[in-house]
């Protein structure tokens, strides 16, 4: 709760700013508005924690296929699954922000997304909504998720009442060293 | 002109590339054959589409070199100038030029050779004709205007069209003359030609055409018309108006006047290409100015009668049937062709899934004609599957014979370096190969091809000696077998000397004499593959470094193919590279360890076996087989991939030779599951290379099973030996443990790994939790030298038998003997056979510690007592119910092994040596020191190891004044003299022990 209510200060005191940035150039007003961009996001819930995806870059979302499990690579890619002859990863997401491990469920998602080039499964608990949030209600991250490196957040979305976490699907594939 | 040159350098250097070739290879042909005007007009044609292609990218400078080639060669076509080997000699270095520029272009840089020596060249050889009679003649009557002569067929203007043009081009309109071409093909030429002129009618005044309009009338068949037109409008314009289907080609060539000599000439431009398959965007008209003109002007005289133009229709005209038959192809990426094999490949696996889909239906349905018509389906589905697969892999391949045909020139200029003689022979041109494989195999080739000149063929007198005929032949050639691709190299040359390979192999270490003395002459022959394998004395700027070779059998690996010599003394070698029909589908034996599916490459497979675990040992901690008498590295798949084996102990173990280079390792697998076709997918696509795996594939149930790549695996297996000797098991993924589905008991094979202070063959047994140790005890027939860990709070100790070689009839035996020799100064020397435990270190105490927790708790009852008391000496007679009878008659037998071993010394030193074994007990290992005398003394010792019905190690060790006493001796040497240990006493001692074991 605490942490919400900085982020709802937060927001307060960026609206302020905006909003005297709009007194300020009045000519630019009306494009200033219509440029406002409304992201959509796909997400899903670990722990309570809601995470999201830009729906741009999620290619489709998969019921659990049979996964190969891949030898001599990082724990969090959980293997390899063929979707429709295109033989793709698994990063498991849990895996990958060192959250305790959870059984698969008739819940369980694979979210495929673009990653550059490259189709990349998602291994997820469940697929919650997909949800519209402006732009501007986006922050950088900051360090008030719990146990998730910064490295993987694009941003934290605020909706009302809610957090989302937007990742940034680029660090999600590959470790460090392979960077 | 509305081109860029990014936009078709591609086009350019590819057509450039076909260009050179031709030229190369008429230019050889040439030189054979210096007066075959077929040749001739070949080499002209090349220069001329090369002149016209880079014009038209800009490419100005290489342009006017062909030009001047063309020139050069139009002297020679006309007769003016006689083929010299000075001309041909020119003309190679114009295509060694102008491929320099070419290569320069395609490595995207801009090029900037200086052509005015080489054209200056072309000058001064055209400037000294052989034909000057005729040359001369030809330029008075000419006017002496005339740089070139005539080109059939030309046009002739009577003096009305003549005035007609001349009075056009005053009065403001252009002139120019168009030339078009239908397709080859076309149907109802005359009719579209009388279509054109109609069109043409409307817009320009048509002075005159080829054939006549009569002739068109009257309904010949002509796929090519000329026509001289005055008009005032564009190029664009005319074009559109020609431009009727089945057009492929238009050329204009304007016209105009000059004034020279006080007299009004008709000069004729450069032609262009305005429209080329009628796709081609219309270049605009004052293209003309980016052609140079040099030469290409021919003036004529208007008032004067004799005119004469430079025409060139005739090489249009071959160019359009050249344009022609490149119109039925169409340029496709070999990606796109890749994707479309990928999914016609699983199209194929697909397929496969029916006929379990029928057998089933076949069980359950009655309805027969249902079923029935299912089949006939499925059949027919099937059927088309491998029609599809097999058209798409069609398109992949592209005969051999342009990369064959480039070999002529390099053969060419070898033969002059060498001062050899040597033909190249071409068969099996057509022979279709993988574009890949193609792409690839030239450099192989010309390595092979470099080899064969250099070392394969002898000198031409040496060859009239042999009676061989002078002229050697390299002969290429490609032929399909089966589903294999067959491409050969031989020569007729001397043949590959095996003693000089053996000689060098040894020289350059890559093997001893006794590896050597073991191997056919296949393996031998397979040194010259070997990096920096050259039996050449001198190194060449062509052989002898010993590249060439590795070079050809790493690409031909690449393309999962293999190379096989065939040679004969005196006679000649023959390499053969075999590739697979295709690379996009490849058979593999399909392996399973645990629960997963892995594919190994068929070209890899060289045998699978079965083996019991009794079979493998160990040596310094590599698990090893006996194959056949040769030692075969065993790799535990599992292992490499870290997943749990669901292999038992007591299961025959199923291995899967493979072979990597020279080399041969036993991939250890819990289950072989067959053959099958797969298609590779790469993991780079979506994610990135993993080490050890080629890809993955996707079976016909739909799930993945991933292919391996046996060289990276044996890369990593050899840089990092962890990745083998790294038994720690507990990470390894388990499905057991990770899906725990199945509740079932697992038996873990637990290797213990000996860190003992000796190398003694040690060999690891698998240890069933179940069993008590005593029960998986020892027998002689099964192995004589073992090692057992007895866990025991929470230490393990390994125990090792070092045991004689000596005949054994009942039970293990474990001896320890001393052995003194007598007559040999006051010697003490030592033979020591003992048996020894040892703890072991913390860590592999880890490993086992859980697998073997029931087995310990067991086993601490039934041992605890001996342990605490330690005596391991007396636990392990009471183990192995080792009497002291059977001890003392161990001592009786090495002691009448020792006298013989002692009688034999005697004879070799002429000298009397006595030795005797006065005991034998156990001793542990880390016990030796005490046993032998104080720990700061300096002792010599020789291992001997034996097989046999036993196999063990024996130590001789002497105290450091013994043993070189011992060697002084040996060496027949004054006592006392050997006071260091060198080589030649290490090696007196090792015989020593050679004759004691």
């Amino acid at each position: 709760m605490e942490i919400q209510e900085l982020l709802r200060r937060l927001h307060r005191d960026e609206n302020s700013i905006a909003s005297s940035t709009i007194s300020s150039s009045s000519p630019n007003e009306l494009e200033k508005e219509s440029s406002v961009e409304i992201i959509q996001l796909v997400t899903f819930v670990i722990d309570d924690v809601e995470y999201g995806v830009d729906i741009l870059s999620v290619h489709e979302i998969l019921r659990l296929p049979e996964i190969t499990r891949l030898p001599n690579v990082p724990k969090f890619i959980r293997g390899v699954i063929n979707l429709r002859g295109n033989v793709i990863p698994v990063v498991d997401i849990r895996e990958r922000f060192g959250i305790s491990k959870a059984r698969f469920t008739e819940l369980t998602r694979i979210i495929v997304v673009e990653i550059g080039e490259k189709l990349v499964g998602l291994l997820v608990d469940n697929v919650h909504q997909v949800v519209r949030i402006p732009e501007k209600d986006i922050d950088p991250p900051s360090d008030l998720i719990e146990g998730v490196s910064e490295d993987f957040i694009k941003g934290i979305g605020k909706l009302k009442d809610r957090l989302i976490v937007i990742l940034n699907l680029g660090y999600l594939l590959f470790s460090d060293e392979e960077r | 002109m509305g081109f860029s040159l990014g936009e078709y350098q591609d086009i350019f250097l590819e057509e450039a590339d076909e260009q050179l070739q031709e030229l190369n290879q008429n230019l050889l042909e040439l030189e054979r054959n210096p007066h075959a005007t077929d040749i001739i007009n070949n080499i002209f044609r090349a220069a001329h589409s090369l002149k016209s292609s880079a014009a038209f990218v800009g490419l100005n400078g290489l342009s006017e070199l062909a030009h001047k080639m063309e020139n050069l060669l139009q002297g020679i076509r006309d007769k003016t100038l006689t083929t010299t080997p000075e001309i041909i000699e020119v003309l190679f270095k114009c295509f060694d030029v102008i491929s320099n520029i070419i290569s320069t272009v395609s490595a995207g840089e801009e090029p900037t050779q200086d052509l005015r020596g080489i054209i200056a060249e072309i000058e001064r050889v055209s400037a000294a004709p052989k034909g000057g009679a005729i040359f001369e003649k030809a330029i008075e009557k000419k006017s002496g205007i005339a740089e070139k002569t005539v080109l059939q067929p030309s046009i002739e203007f009577t003096p009305e069209e003549r005035n007609a043009i001349k009075k056009g081009l005053e009065g403001g309109v252009s002139c120019c003359e168009l030339s078009i071409n239908l397709d080859k093909s076309a149907l109802m030429k005359s009719l579209k030609l009388r279509l054109i002129l109609n069109n043409l009618e409307h817009i320009a005044e048509i002075v005159k055409t080829i054939p006549s309009q009569d002739e068109i009338e009257s309904g010949i068949e002509s796929e090519n018309i000329r026509i001289i037109l005055l008009t005032d409008h564009s190029l664009d314009e005319i074009k559109k108006a020609c431009d009727v289907d089945q057009v492929v080609r238009i050329d204009s060539r304007e016209i105009s006047l000059v004034r020279k000599d006080g007299k009004v000439m008709l000069k004729f431009h450069a032609p262009q290409t305005i429209a080329e398959e009628v796709t081609q965007a219309a270049p605009s008209s004052h293209a003309t100015a980016d052609v140079p003109d040099v030469g290409e002007e021919q003036a004529n005289e208007i008032h004067d009668e004799e005119d004469e133009e430079q025409e060139k229709s005739s090489e249009d005209r071959v160019k359009v049937e050249r344009k022609a038959s490149v119109l039925k192809t169409v340029k496709v990426s070999v990606d796109k062709l890749d994707q479309l094999l990928n999914n016609v490949g699983e199209l194929v696996i697909a397929n496969s899934g029916f006929y379990k889909l029928y057998e089933e239906l076949r069980k359950h349905t009655l309805e027969k004609s249902l079923i029935n018509e299912f089949k006939n389906r499925m059949e027919q589905m099937s059927r088309i599957a491998k029609d599809l697969q097999s058209g798409i892999m069609k398109t992949r391949m592209v005969p051999i014979g342009g990369v064959f045909s480039r070999f002529h020139r390099l053969v060419r200029d070898l033969n002059k370096e060498f001062g050899k003689k040597v033909q190249l022979k071409i068969l099996g041109e057509e022979t279709e190969l993988d574009k890949k494989v193609i792409d690839a195999i030239g450099e192989p080739l010309m390595h092979l091809i470099r080899n064969a000149v250099d070392h394969g063929i002898e000198d031409a007198s040496e060859r009239k000696r042999l009676g061989k005929s002078e002229i050697a032949t390299i002969t290429l050639n490609a032929y399909q077998g089966g589903n294999q691709i067959f491409v050969e190299v031989s020569d007729d040359g001397r043949g590959l000397d095996l003693e000089e390979i053996k000689k060098t192999a040894l020289q350059n270490n890559l093997a001893t004499p006794e590896m050597i003395a073991n191997m056919d002459k296949e393996d031998i022959y397979n040194f010259i593959f070997r990096p920096g394998f050259s039996t050449k004395k001198e190194v060449t700027d062509i052989s002898g470094r010993g590249v060439g070779m590795n070079v050809v059998k790493e690409i031909v690996s690449e393309l999962n193919g293999s190379v096989q010599i065939e040679t004969e003394p005196g006679m000649g070698t023959r390499f053969v590279m075999v590739f697979p029909l295709t690379l996009a589908i490849i058979p593999a034996i399909m392996v399973r360890i645990s629960r997963e599916i892995y594919a190994v490459p068929l070209s890899d497979v060289i045998e699978t076996i079965k083996i019991s675990a009794d079979e493998i040992q160990t040596i310094e901690g590599h698990e090893v087989i006996n194959l056949r008498g040769e030692i075969l590295s065993l790799l535990r798949l599992n292992r490499f991939f870290k997943i749990k084996s669901s292999l038992t102990p007591d299961q025959k173990i199923p291995v899967v030779v493979v072979g990597f280079g020279n080399r041969k390792i036993g991939l250890v697998v819990d289950d072989l599951e067959g053959k099958q076709e797969i298609v590779i997918k790469s993991l780079e696509q979506n994610y990135r290379t993993v080490e050890g795996l080629a890809g993955a594939s996707i079976l016909g149930d739909g799930s993945i099973c991933l292919i391996l790549d046996i060289s990276s695996m044996m890369n990593k297996v050899l840089t990092d030996q962890n990745v083998i000797l790294d038994r720690d098991e507990e990470d390894y993924f388990d499905y057991e443990k990770e899906y725990g589905e199945v509740e079932q008991r697992t038996l873990v094979g637990v290797t213990a790994e000996a860190k003992a202070p000796e190398r003694v063959a040690e060999i690891k047994t698998s240890v069933m939790p179940e069993v008590p140790s005593k029960e998986v005890g020892v027998t002689k027939e099964e192995f004589e030298t073992r090692e057992y860990r007895y866990p025991v709070d929470e230490k393990e100790i390994s125990l090792k038998s070092r045991v004689e070689p000596i005949e054994l009839e009942d039970d293990f035996k474990i001896i320890s003997e001393e052995i003194e020799s007598e007559g040999i100064t006051p010697s003490y020397a030592q033979e020591e056979i003992q048996r020894e435990a040892k703890e072991s270190e913390e860590e592999i105490e880890r490993k086992v510690k859980e697998a073997l927790h029931k087995f310990k708790e067991e086993l601490r009852q039934n041992i605890e007592d001996t342990i605490i008391k330690e005596k391991p000496a007396a636990r392990i007679i009471q183990e192995l119910k080792i009497t002291d009878d059977d001890l003392d008659r161990v001592r009786v037998l090495a002691n009448v092994g020792i006298t013989n071993a002692a009688e034999n010394l005697s004879k070799i030193l002429g000298r009397r040596v006595d030795l005797s074994i006065p005991d034998v007990r156990f001793i542990r290992i880390d016990k030796i020191p005490e046993t032998i005398g104080a720990i700061d003394n300096v002792y010599i010792g020789v291992y001997v190891p034996f097989s046999g019905k036993v196999n063990g190690t024996i130590l001789f060790s002497f105290n450091e004044e013994n043993g070189f006493d011992l060697i002084d001796t040996l060496w027949g040497l004054q006592t006392g003299k050997t006071r260091e240990l060198t080589e030649d006493g290490e090696s007196a001692l090792k015989e020593l022990g050679n004759i004691v074991g």
